[in-house]
């Protein structure tokens, strides 16, 4: 298991060095520079450069910049000379976190008791519904149903307030238009899982030894049909937080994938690429502890291993 | 129980049965190739075909569909801004800066089915010959390809893309080079996984020892046992992408105006949805009709094409 581990671990942290690297040498390579306006002339261009660290040779650069991001420093924003990309980062993840956690909250609260009373009545209403979500959740883009969510009931009922972020009944739709995806992929995994339960050996064995329904589906069947959901969850954060940069801009929420695309917008290459470094390693660290999660509940995995 | 039962049968009852006449050896289905089967498999699958039609009707009116009005996608007409459909001849009406919705739908359509086909061909193509070369000569060429394919595995394919489009600029050619970018990865992981499998079978032996070249063995005698997932791969990408094109348009990095797409068009009716919600209705109907139609293609045609399923 520490082996594993510890692989693992490497694997992730050359994962991280590479993507810095490749996003260094990327906007470097960009046509232009961020100093090229009319408005600069050569003498404060030659200062402006100096301030940066942009008249060292390029490897320096990286090195330096390498060092800083070791101590957590992504740089100055561009186009908002005294903001810190930091700063940003700070101010905004726990408004995203906080937006991603509800609608994954929403997604499995839903989402799993769905997969499992479909698995159970198979061709009955419930799972028709769960069909109808799982249908809905692939084909129908998260930013369309954002914006579906903000006409029906914000703008047409009135039941919700239309946009920013003041509390509760502010995050109710931003929540749901964000979780229907994970809701639709939970669903249908668990059902799945549930599927290819029902004929194992062991829940014959319960059923034999005159268990109750409740006690076979409750004690057997989902404790195991859930150990398949634990390797999805890396792909769902990843969708959970791609989704947040629209989702954010369709209800103004003024969360991180906000300032992301806004970032993008303005063409503003040190936010963009500090802010999908920081997206990218939050990742490879939430797919590395997935990784050891599963590890710790499968004991397959260390047999395997060792 | 059971045997109370019998012992009331009366023992005349009982007759030997024929065992010519059962022909338990018989062959009763007609000998199938795979394709065949599949084919026969997949016309019986009702929600395919349905689907499949679906997919049909978009690529017809992608191609046709602007030249059915006599209005031009890009021409801007100030005075019939926001037009409600049917009136004027625009039958959807018209955006914000009075260009006719019929028209820009469909060009939408092309755009989007273009680099969803395009992409998720390449990267078949690609993720195959990768994946077949890596699997089968193995050795170090295999260990530096599978830990490249390891490292941008961890990384979420729209962050790369994002990445991609930033750098390379935007519009649908270099969107195109993003998605093939970040999706070859995958089909190379499949292939590969497949590739192995194959290769200690015994007609890959004979082959080896008939001194077939490696390149033919790869994609001749091997490919082609791969060919049912890569299809069904390539048909599940092909959804992906006309998201991801949608929602990289949709905050300002794909096809840029006045080309058209229905992530832009999603994206600018989403401006004016409270008077004109139409604007946003019709791109976002056929974009998800269009995911929805290749969704479940892709899931039929995996059953089909899955020989365990038969």
């Amino acid at each position: 298991m520490l082996r594993y581990t510890i692989k693992r671990f490497f694997a992730s942290v050359m994962t991280v060095w590479i993507l810095v690297t490749a996003v260094f040498f990327l906007v470097r390579s960009l046509p232009g520079d961020p100093f090229s306006e009319e408005k600069i002339t050569p003498a404060v261009r030659v200062n402006l450069e100096k301030y940066y660290g942009m008249d060292k040779p390029i490897y320096m650069q990286y090195f330096v910049y390498l060092g800083n991001l070791l101590q957590g420093d992504m740089g100055y924003s561009l186009h908002n000379a005294n903001e810190k990309v930091n700063t940003i980062i700070s101010k905004t993840f726990p408004k995203s976190a906080d937006l991603g956690l509800r609608s994954l909250l929403i997604a499995i609260l839903i989402g799993l008791p769905l997969g499992v009373f479909a698995a159970l009545h198979r061709g009955r209403a419930v799972s028709h519904i769960s069909i109808v979500v799982a249908i809905i959740g692939i084909s129908v883009p998260n930013f369309v149903m954002g914006y579906m969510l903000q006409y029906f009931f914000s703008y047409k009922l009135k039941w919700f307030p239309a946009a920013l972020w003041r509390g509760f009944p502010y995050t109710v739709l931003p929540s749901i238009a964000l979780s229907f995806a994970t809701m639709a992929i939970l669903s249908r995994l668990m059902r799945t899982s549930m599927l290819n339960i029902t004929n194992e050996d062991y829940i014959k064995t319960a059923r034999a030894k005159g268990l109750s329904t409740f006690a076979i589906v409750w004690k057997h069947q989902i404790r195991n049909a859930i150990l398949p959901i634990v390797t999805i969850l890396g792909p769902i954060t990843a969708a959970v937080l791609t989704g947040t940069f629209v989702i954010e801009n369709i209800f103004a929420i003024p969360g991180m994938g906000r300032f992301y695309v806004i970032g993008i917008n303005n063409r503003d290459y040190t936010i963009t690429l500090g802010l999908t470094v920081f997206y990218g390693s939050f990742l490879v660290m939430a797919n590395f502890l997935v990784d050891i999660l599963y590890g710790v509940i499968d004991p397959r995995i260390r047999v395997t291993e060792s | 129980m059971d045997r109370d039962i019998l012992s009331h049968i009366p023992e005349e009852l009982f007759v030997l049965s024929d065992r010519k006449s059962t022909r338990a050896e018989a062959i009763h289905r007609p000998s199938l190739t795979y394709w065949q089967d599949a084919r026969i498999r997949l016309l019986k699958d009702k929600p395919a075909m349905v689907a499949l039609g679906l997919i049909c009707l978009l690529a017809l009116f992608a191609v046709i569909g602007p030249h059915l009005v006599p209005f031009d996608y890009r021409v801007v007409d100030s005075a019939f801004t926001n037009l409600p459909y049917g009136v004027k001849g625009h039958w959807l009406g018209t955006d914000g800066l009075g260009r006719d919705l019929w028209a820009r739908l469909w060009m939408g359509a092309r755009t989007s089915l273009i680099i969803g086909i395009v992409a998720a061909v390449a990267n078949s193509v690609i993720g195959t010959m990768v994946g077949g070369i890596s699997g089968y000569f193995g050795g170090k060429l295999d260990l530096v390809l599978m830990r490249t394919v390891d490292v941008l595995y961890g990384i979420p394919y729209l962050i790369v893309a994002i990445l991609m489009m930033v750098v390379l600029g935007t519009g649908m050619e270099s969107l195109i080079v993003a998605l093939i970018v970040v999706g070859w990865i995958s089909t190379a992981r499949l292939v590969r996984g497949q590739v192995l499998q194959l290769k200690g079978q015994e007609f890959i032996l004979a082959a080896r020892k008939m001194g077939t070249p490696d390149m033919r063995i790869i994609f001749r005698h091997m490919v082609p046992c791969v060919l049912g997932l890569i299809i069904t791969n390539l048909t599940m990408t092909i959804p992906t992408y006309i998201f991801t094109e949608a929602f990289l348009s949709f905050i300002g990095l794909g096809v840029q105006p006045p080309e058209c797409s229905w992530g832009i068009m999603c994206s600018e009716g989403a401006g004016n949805f409270r008077s004109a919600p139409q604007q946003l209705f019709f791109p976002a109907v056929v974009l998800s009709i269009s995911m929805l139609s290749f969704n479940l293609f892709g899931d039929s045609l995996r059953d089909a094409l899955d020989p365990k399923m038969r």
